[in-house]
């Protein structure tokens, strides 16, 4: 009999904890594709569950005795409390009580915990957190989204880090996304071979021996949305700036079309006629919502959402930790590392 | 409490949803119920290892009262014989003589309190005063059509209160009238052990504290198996058989047993100690170390079962309940899940998007 990816979702983090991590293992537990352990404040666990659908088969809970930080926006509580209780779930990983973990938790606290506490795949080479950006249609995949990495927010990285994290990038498109030789591009202030910094410059010449994936050479951050590349490699630091700018635009978007819709009654009876375009303006401004971001390079599969994300958006992180855990991504990441050579001690 | 061995022991089932999965939410679904033979009956897994080892029992009697219309008769009698399943009474709803009684056709509890009553009567005359176990389900008011059997027979609802409940679900007098009369001839007695509530529906367990722990919600057969063993009902093996059949029929795999096991001694259905045993007893059936259940599985079930979280019982038993409110409180709900069906059968509307409802 197939095993069952089992998905460890941590209920501490978000701004609706525990409820929406709850509901969500709760309506996972009933479609039987994934085995769901939900990590939480017991008593407070245990008093909800009572009153959702559930499938017990499905639907494991794990009770600590720590208690959920006060939704007053008191980042140091919640942060000394994600501290605490994101290694336990991590521990359940390792004692291979299950397969991956999402969280909604603060995102540079999931970083540092992870980096941390987890092992990288291979010593010499960093992890990196990827993001997923809306493209236009790309010709090698019906995907629309590229994942751009690294958006951890790190300052710098050396080509060798660059290096490796096309080839993580690369894995990753190939196994989840299905492009089978996956465009590779550096994100670069120009497209020619010598712009951008010493960095970017070295990996460029680095990736084009590259054979598992496709190198495309450099692109510029307004080329991401047009669909130039399946995977963007940058530091972490301008990549967290990039996914930044672009979730902003597409909000300002969102809610022009949000303001027309309240402001005046033709102008709602004119999306009407647009539905079809809105709803898939709708589609692609929930990306981030869609999903969560990988932390690829480490021994354990770790997808952060949102803290805001929707029930949909965590739904959807769980349901692609799963896809990741069946098409066995941790395996092709390791083959994929070993086209980086090691670092010369 | 416990029901031992020897003393005979009545197992009142319901069957559509409860035995047998049928949708007679949508016309395709009754249209199936209706036609399909004896064999295409899909049962409720585990269902069916779990009556046929209660109908094995020589001190027990199996009655089954479905509001199904008497027509099938024949194709559910050869159903439960294919299952090897002995039924001892089965009562079907006559629709032909309540064609022109359009309240009676739909309504199940003036219908189903009668059957109740009437087969009460037949076991009494067959073996004096067996305990009962009630199956039902979700879909519809069983729950409270068992605990009004259940008081009705203790007389904690007395004749007054049954008359203006029934009145008030829509009886009509002569119906009334024919429960009251039946009511009077059985001795006030308290014979029901346990109400077992499928959750086939998917309604949230808590939805049956309103009946103060009179109810117990279960999510499969195994779970009622484990109630039934702490009981002393069941034994090891029947409770092992059960769990092998949710394995062969339902491809449930060894997380899925051990999530339903814990889950029961979270819910209080069964004690650790009672449990302990059954990892053992479950390693030793082959299609369930099949299904992933290992030793090593087996020692790793245990320390989570030791770990496991009890809910406190908050609820009173001997509380009365308002029977008034109970039945509106169903039938809302019905209305409710019946709306919640017929939207969820549309695509998530753009509107609530633009709203800014959708975050």
């Amino acid at each position: 009999m197939p095993t069952r990816p089992t998905i460890v979702i941590d209920s501490y983090g978000g701004v609706d904890s525990p409820l929406r991590a709850l509901r969500v293992a709760a309506d996972l537990s009933l479609t039987r594709r994934v085995q769901i352990v939900l990590v939480g404040h017991a008593p407070v666990l245990h008093a909800h569950l009572a009153t959702l659908s559930y499938d017990p088969a499905n639907l494991r809970l794990v009770g600590t005795s720590i208690d959920y930080p006060p939704h007053t926006g008191d980042h140091l509580a919640e942060h000394r409390v994600l501290h605490r209780t994101l290694p336990l779930c991590l521990s359940l990983l390792e004692q291979g009580e299950g397969d991956a973990l999402v969280t909604a938790a603060s995102e540079s606290v999931v970083w540092q915990v992870v980096t941390e506490r987890c092992q990288r795949i291979r010593a010499d080479i960093a992890p990196a957190m990827a993001a997923v950006i809306p493209t236009l249609a790309r010709s090698s995949s019906d995907d629309p989204f590229a994942l751009v990495l690294d958006v951890s927010g790190n300052s710098s990285a050396n080509a060798r880090q660059l290096r490796s994290w096309a080839a993580l990038g690369g894995a990753y498109s190939r196994v989840v996304s299905g492009v089978r030789r996956p465009e590779v591009a550096l994100l670069s202030t120009g497209r020619d071979q010598d712009q951008g910094p010493q960095s970017v410059t070295q990996a460029y010449r680095a990736l084009q021996t590259h054979t598992d994936i496709q190198f495309v050479g450099n692109i510029q951050a307004v080329d991401i949305p047009r669909g130039l590349a399946d995977v963007v490699v940058c530091d972490g630091f301008t990549g967290n700036a990039v996914r930044g700018v672009l979730e902003g635009v597409t909000q300002l978007t969102v809610e022009a079309a949000r303001y027309a819709w309240r402001s005046k009654f033709a102008w709602r009876a004119g999306l009407r006629l647009l539905s079809s375009g809105v709803g898939m303006l709708k589609q692609v401004s929930e990306f981030q919502r869609y999903g969560g971001a990988p932390i690829l390079g480490l021994q354990q599969l770790v997808f952060v959402t949102q803290p805001d994300a929707s029930q949909l958006a965590l739904e959807n992180g769980v349901r692609l930790a799963a896809k990741c855990v069946d098409r066995e991504l941790l395996q092709a990441l390791e083959l994929a590392l070993e086209q980086v050579p090691k670092e010369p001690s | 409490m416990n029901a031992t061995k020897s003393a005979p022991v009545a197992y009142r089932w319901d069957l559509d949803k409860t035995y047998v999965q049928t949708d007679f939410h949508t016309p395709r679904g009754l249209w199936r119920a209706a036609t399909e033979g004896a064999a295409d009956k899909r049962v409720v897994p585990g269902m069916r290892t779990l009556l046929r080892l209660l109908s094995e029992r020589k001190e027990a009697s199996i009655i089954v009262v479905s509001g199904s219309p008497t027509l099938l008769r024949s194709k559910i009698e050869s159903m439960f014989e294919l299952h090897k399943v002995r039924c001892d009474r089965l009562v079907l709803k006559d629709f032909g003589a309540r064609l022109v009684r359009l309240r009676s056709l739909r309504a199940q509890v003036p219908y189903k309190l009668a059957a109740h009553l009437q087969t009460r009567l037949w076991l009494s005359e067959q073996s004096g005063t067996p305990a009962e176990y009630c199956f039902g389900d979700d879909a519809e008011v069983d729950a409270l059509i068992y605990c009004l059997y259940t008081d009705a027979l203790s007389r904690r609802v007395d004749a007054t209160m049954l008359r203006d409940f029934l009145d008030h679900c829509g009886a009509y007098p002569d119906e009334i009238r024919s429960i009251l009369e039946a009511l009077s001839v059985l001795p006030r007695q308290d014979p029901v052990r346990r109400i077992f509530i499928h959750l086939d529906g998917r309604s949230p367990p808590s939805r049956f504290d309103a009946y103060q722990g009179r109810v117990t919600p279960t999510f499969n057969a195994l779970q009622v198996a484990l109630c039934l063993h702490e009981e002393g009902v069941l034994d090891a093996s029947a409770v092992t058989s059960v769990a092998a059949a949710l394995v062969t029929d339902f491809r449930i795999d060894a997380l899925g047993l051990l999530g339903s096991l814990e889950d029961a001694m979270r819910r209080r259905l069964v004690q650790l100690h009672t449990a302990e045993p059954l990892l053992d007893s479950f390693g030793a059936d082959s299609s369930i170390r099949q299904a992933g259940w290992s030793a090593r599985f087996a020692s790793r079930s245990l320390a989570r079962l030791r770990s496991a979280y009890v809910i406190e019982p908050v609820l009173d038993p001997n509380r009365p309940l308002a029977y008034h409110e109970l039945f509106d409180d169903e039938r809302s709900f019905a209305t409710a899940r019946r709306m919640a069906r017929n939207a969820a059968k549309r695509v998530p509307g753009l509107g609530d998007f633009l709203s800014g409802e959708s975050r």
